[in-house]
């Protein structure tokens, strides 16, 4: 089974992104793309074919939730494993979203040393059946 | 001796003896008297300060009896006022002509003491009863048209019977054009083509869905716009025909108010977290040496600062789960979970909290034995409930202490206990432990942390999860919380669902 390798990650907020980038890159050690709204990232998919979408519920163009079946809709987005991070809080919130076909739901704030372990955790459950 | 409603009572007379006899009499049944010798005077009197009852005279020079009863009773004050007519006049055409022209009573002279006092006070109790009837109809009139909820009555055909100004305010439509009209008009379809049967079907089994409850309902107004309403409905008793009451409450105002504390809230959320997840992500990178390694100063500055960071997470998480306490839309997610990897997951996260302190956790679940039994619950919240409490036992251990975590059977509920050896609850602070920003000490001299809202989330989730929560203390000995947790029944172990 293929591992883990490179991550897409979707976030406006600035700060947010260089934390996700250290976190990723430097202390998890995956490929990652950094995208701050939901249209470029969607432009960059055919090329960048992630493992992984890391997506922020709320963007300025488009709403993770709106982005996801445009993602789906992309052959190199319809097989990723996609992970929406959120500012809103409460593990009731996470079966609703999951129900919208994401396949894990992380909250804000995260720890970031802790993030890749997370997230190849994630991988490998969704991955079980290939 | 003096009556129970003291009368004015003008009396009209053109002989000043006759006019004596009834002062000194009216004066003695402690009523007071205004005296006039003509018509004309008694007229301007009259209309000057409307009397309780007049008694006149019939043969006056000037304008006589007939036409000063007739003039008065096409005064605005006069209509209904008690006139009695004291004459020596006995046959039957005048006392007819009197009566024609308005006259309530004849009396023929001389007049007989015994009898006026009769007729006086039979009328006295009439002018009373009218009088409570008039105030008791200004006060409705006053009521409904100084009250800003809108007020219709309407008959058991839907009718509108009456409506007060507020309504007219609220739907747009004057009072005239609601009256006779079916009360339908008010409703935005679906509710206007039901209203009818609805209200027939009420009629014929007595089922109310509107009655005596106040209920959330939508107006149109005459421009065709809607209008979010609170509805209390009530049958009026009074008369044979059914007859009801309704009153709208416009709500517009505070469904809006709702609407921005939801948006406020939202936002606070989102605003609050975006920067809180850059600190916190800075401070683990910085305290894990992903920048390099730290000086032993700055790493326990930085731990101070993850600490304090953590800390406002929790009270940004509390604010959102009072939030949804609040608006009931606190959702849980229900399981059936072994109750003992819940209890030690709890003390496992509480771990650094009671290294902070200097005191131990220990686990108590020998009661449990070897088929540990399964909860019904919402994992996550527990586990929430759980955490308060030992963070709150941890908080008042004195160094050195120990709390203890003890899981017991009680028939078919759990009880789990979070025990400390702490200065235990003041009384005066029992009563309010689990109310929100609940403290102890004031603010500024408080020797502990924390935002007073734990326990009151802490209880409204148990409550949620059908449970029930509690203390016992003791001052100087310690503080037992226990929470009570309907088991899971056997068949609830393979089932699993959320509600």
């Amino acid at each position: 089974m293929k591992g883990l390798e490179k991550i897409m990650v979707v976030e406006d907020d600035a700060d947010i992104r260089d934390i996700l980038e250290l976190s990723l890159a430097s202390v998890g050690g995956f490929q990652v793309s950094l995208f701050g709204d939901a249209r470029s990232a969607l432009a960059a998919l055919p090329e960048n074919r992630p493992d992984m979408i890391l997506l922020d519920l709320m963007l300025p163009d488009l709403g993770g939730l709106e982005a996801l079946p445009l993602i789906r809709a992309e052959p190199a987005g319809a097989g990723a494993t996609v992970v929406l991070l959120t500012a809103m809080a409460g593990a009731d919130v996470r079966e609703e979203f999951l129900a919208r076909g994401v396949q894990e739901v992380l909250f804000k704030p995260f720890d970031p040393m802790s993030l890749p372990r997370v997230l190849a955790g994630i991988w490998l459950a969704t991955r079980v059946d290939d | 001796m003096a009556p129970a409603t003291p009368l004015s009572v003008l009396v009209v007379d053109d002989e000043p003896t006759n006019r004596l006899f009834l002062v000194t009499l009216l004066n003695r049944l402690g009523h007071q008297v205004i005296e006039a010798a003509d018509g004309i005077a008694a007229l301007s009197a009259f209309i000057a300060v409307p009397p309780d009852i007049v008694l006149l005279d019939l043969m006056m020079p000037g304008m006589d009896g007939f036409e000063l009863t007739r003039e008065i009773r096409l005064t605005e004050g006069g209509v209904n006022t008690p006139l009695i007519v004291l004459s020596a006049l006995d046959d039957v055409d005048t006392i007819v002509r009197a009566i024609e022209c308005g006259a309530d009573d004849y009396l023929t002279k001389p007049i007989r003491a015994q009898i006026l006092t009769a007729k006086i006070n039979r009328f006295a109790d009439l002018v009373a009863a009218r009088k409570a009837r008039r105030s008791e109809a200004e006060r409705t009139r006053a009521i409904g048209e100084t009250i800003t909820d809108a007020l219709v009555v309407i008959d058991g055909n839907g009718i509108i019977e009456w409506c007060n100004p507020a309504t007219s305010r609220l739907f747009g439509h004057a009072v005239d054009a609601l009256v006779g009209r079916n009360v339908s008009i008010l409703m935005p379809e679906p509710f206007r083509s039901q209203h009818d049967g609805y209200l027939a079907r009420y009629l014929a089994t007595g089922e109310a869905h509107v009655l005596g409850v106040r209920r959330r309902v939508f107006g149109e107004r005459r421009d065709g716009s809607i209008v979010p309403l609170e509805l209390s409905a009530a049958r009026l008793e009074s008369g044979d025909a059914p007859r009801f009451l309704g009153m709208l409450r416009d709500m517009s105002e505070t469904e809006q108010l709702e609407r921005l504390k939801q948006d406020f809230i939202s936002m606070v959320n989102h605003e609050l977290r975006t920067p809180l997840t850059s600190i916190v992500g800075s401070l683990s990178l910085l305290a894990s040496g992903a920048a390099g390694p730290l000086p032993p100063a700055a790493q326990k500055m930085v731990t101070l600062a993850e600490r304090n960071t953590a800390r406002l997470g929790r009270l940004i998480n509390d604010i959102l789960d009072l939030d949804k306490i609040e608006s009931g839309s606190l959702k849980m997610s229900f399981d059936s979970a072994e109750a003992l990897p819940i209890l030690r997951e709890a003390i496992a996260l509480s771990e650094g909290l009671s290294r902070g302190h200097g005191v131990n956790i220990e686990l108590d679940s020998a009661d449990l034995g070897d088929d540990p039994p399964c909860l019904r619950v919402d994992r996550d919240r527990l586990q929430q409930v759980l955490g308060n409490l030992l963070s709150n036992a941890i908080k008042f251990s004195p160094e050195g202490s120990t709390v203890t975590v003890r899981a017991r059977r009680q028939g078919n509920q759990m009880r789990i206990s979070v025990i400390d050896r702490g200065p235990g609850i003041p009384a005066d602070f029992q009563p309010r432990i689990f109310q929100r920003f609940a403290q102890h000490e004031p603010a500024i001299s408080r020797k502990t942390q924390g935002s007073g809202l734990g326990l009151s989330i802490a209880r409204a989730i148990v409550l949620q999860m059908g449970g029930e929560i509690g203390f016992i203390s003791a001052v100087d000995r310690g503080s037992e919380f226990f929470v009570t947790l309907p088991l899971a029944s056997t068949g609830d172990k393979e089932m699993e669902g959320t509600q």
